[in-house]
């Protein structure tokens, strides 16, 4: 049986600056995720990857184009359904992890459930499962200066799983690690797509992990170049 | 806006609290040099004013001034009028006076010229502090002859001010006194006042006894003032009401009336004190706009981190509201305490000024209007700073924060 599409993309494109200094970042581009994929966006540096990203996260407006997620055109949402959907139906994880360093690291990954449930048991507890599953139960209370590289990208994960979203997006986030803590990581997010089922979407270029990916999109210049299955 | 999205705003706000103290600390700080600039001077002005009042008050004004009317030249049978008050409760003290002007010369000539208030020395007593100021001699008593109190301005050997003309005369010595209208005669220096306030030292006393030899139609049945004196300022209107229902047939003034040869400097007083009232407070509050904006410029990336994450602009703004209304409440209890120690400390270490010593007042309604404009002015920065900086685009707070 055929998987239902999750994220269908239409001619998306993302300029900045006007006149002459007009800069085309992403040119029209157009492609479908299903839902459970773990899919991967590549291309060279300049590509457009994050800005791509961006866009299907909200964390910016396209300058034009539709992005329907599970059949609705998420663009023409209202700032506070913006906030809602980033909130309750993706999860994003950035390059740099982007913890807050006021927070533990617990306190980090229930942040996203205190607006609806307030600080609860149920919230902590739930952050702690998810902490285990990652191995870093006993590093619950620590800031973000007090963990390592690989350990801070783990939190900004479960941050981006408590949520359980429908969708995780992951903007290089091997990037900054070293290669057995890429592994880990990539691992991870396997795992998490194979047993939770949840589709995820990770903006890649390192060869070594192409295998893990059930598709790769290949961006070049703004554009779709290809499409490797 | 949600229970659980206030809490959420509260939660953010407190550990932003916890975790930046060091920046937030001076922050109060500032907050509470602003609140004290804005209040200092203002309390030493209102000091100046009130002490310049207090300085006539406490020597020969008192809080209430009775006076013949226009058309009348003095208050007749006033023994019967000073009667007929002392009935009324909540009244220190009363004393009648008669008001005369003279040239009084040294040896040498040289010559001031001085108002004599003629006084009965007991009651006077009662409604002024001079028998309480004598520098050297002794205050004028009842029954004495020939006797002069002169202010210590006047006497060149007391005078360190020099800003008045003085004579050259002692205690026990005798000088020559000219009435404006009368013929001279001696009086003996019996004492010297001395009074912060060099103004109301112009003023020489002598007694009933006296006054018969010199003034040859002087009748003690028969003044220019009766003063009255209250145990405070505040309980003026409710006397004046009793008095007027009493129809003495004379003209009542309170201090404040009284005061108009003063008054024009206790409004200036007042009209600066209020300038810089306010100038303190628009100070005390752009700071305060100029520090939180900075304090939150520096949380652009934070900011647009908890944005991504899905959690609402006005989440975020209501957070720095609660932290600007925190930094705005504990500045403000830091500048009261600053604020009290200061004026404790002037309590003890008084300014010395010619007008007196002058100790910084401010009533509690200061502190609060103070207190509301200072907390006021966090949570309108905050709420103005917040709004602009979670308006940006995340990806330029994020990435250009």
């Amino acid at each position: 049986m055929a998987k239902k599409i999750i994220l269908s993309v239409k001619n998306l494109v993302r300029t900045y600056g006007e006149g002459k200094a007009k800069t085309e970042a992403v040119k029209g581009i157009s492609f479908d995720v299903k839902k459970g994929e773990f899919i991967a966006l590549s291309g060279p540096s300049g590509s457009g990857k994050s800005t791509t990203f961006h866009q299907l996260s909200l964390l910016d407006n396209p300058t034009s184009g539709i992005i329907n997620f599970c059949g609705q055109n998420i663009i023409k949402l209202n700032e506070d359904d913006k906030s809602n959907f980033r909130l309750k139906r993706i999860g994003y994880v950035f390059q740099h992890y982007e913890l807050l360093p006021e927070l533990t690291a617990i306190e980090n990954i229930y942040l996203p459930l205190m607006v609806d449930k307030g600080i609860t048991t149920e919230i902590k507890k739930k952050a702690e499962k998810i902490l285990n599953e990652m191995g870093l139960l006993e590093r619950k209370d620590h800031y973000p200066a007090e963990l390592s590289g690989g350990e801070q990208q783990r939190i900004a994960i479960a941050r981006a799983l408590i949520k359980e979203p429908e969708m995780i997006l992951a903007d290089e986030p091997t990037a900054n690690l070293d290669s057995v803590a890429g592994i880990k990581i990539m691992e991870t997010l396997k795992k998490l797509n194979k047993e939770k089922g949840i589709t995820i979407f990770v903006i890649n270029h390192e060869k070594a992990f192409e295998k893990y990916f059930d598709r790769i999109i290949l961006l070049k210049d703004g554009k779709i170049e290809r499409i490797k299955k | 806006m949600k229970k659980n999205e206030i809490l959420t705003a509260f939660f953010i706000a407190k550990k932003n609290i916890i975790k930046n103290k060091n920046s937030l600390l001076f922050t109060i700080l500032i907050i509470s040099l602003g609140f004290i600039s804005s209040i200092i001077i203002y309390g030493v002005l209102q000091d100046v004013s009130y002490d310049l009042q207090e300085n006539f008050i406490e020597t020969n004004m008192g809080h209430v001034i009775l006076e013949p009317y226009k058309n009348q030249d003095k208050i007749e049978n006033v023994n019967n009028v000073v009667e007929k008050i002392k009935v009324l409760s909540n009244i220190l003290g009363i004393a009648k006076i008669t008001k005369k002007s003279a040239r009084i010369y040294d040896e040498d000539e040289n010559y001031i010229d001085t108002e004599i208030l003629v006084i009965n020395p007991e009651e006077f007593s009662e409604v002024s502090i001079v028998d309480n100021i004598i520098e050297k001699g002794d205050f004028v008593y009842k029954g004495e002859n020939d006797k002069i109190l002169m202010g210590c301005v006047n006497i060149e050997s007391c005078n360190e001010i020099k800003a008045f003309d003085t004579i050259k005369l002692d205690v026990g010595e005798k000088a020559r006194i000219v009435p404006n209208g009368y013929p001279e005669t001696f009086l003996t220096l019996k004492g010297i006042y001395d009074h912060r306030y060099a103004e109301v030292e112009r003023t020489s006393y002598i007694n009933e006894e006296t006054a018969k030899e010199v003034f040859s139609d002087y009748n003690a049945t028969k003044a220019d003032q009766i003063i009255i004196l209250l145990p405070k300022r505040e309980c003026t209107s409710e006397i004046i009401e009793e008095l007027s229902k009493m129809n003495l047939n004379v003209e009542i003034s309170d201090w404040k009336e009284k005061s108009s040869k003063f008054s024009s400097v206790v409004d200036s007083f007042t009209i600066i004190g209020n300038i810089s009232f306010f100038i303190g407070i628009l100070i005390s509050s752009i700071s305060i706009y100029v520090i939180l904006y900075i304090n939150i410029l520096n949380k652009k990336t934070q900011i647009g981190i908890i944005k991504a994450i899905g959690i609402k602009s006005k989440i975020v703004a209501l957070s720095y509201v609660m932290l600007s209304f925190f930094l705005g409440i504990i500045g403000s209890v830091l500048g009261i305490l600053l604020t009290l120690l200061m004026i404790k400390y002037f309590r003890f270490n008084p300014i010395q000024t010619e007008v007196g010593e002058l100790v910084p007042q401010v009533k509690i309604n200061i502190f609060i209007f103070v207190s509301s404009a200072i907390i006021f002015a966090s949570i309108i920065s905050g709420y103005i700073v917040s709004k602009k900086i979670t308006k940006q685009n995340i990806i330029d707070s994020i990435f250009h924060g």
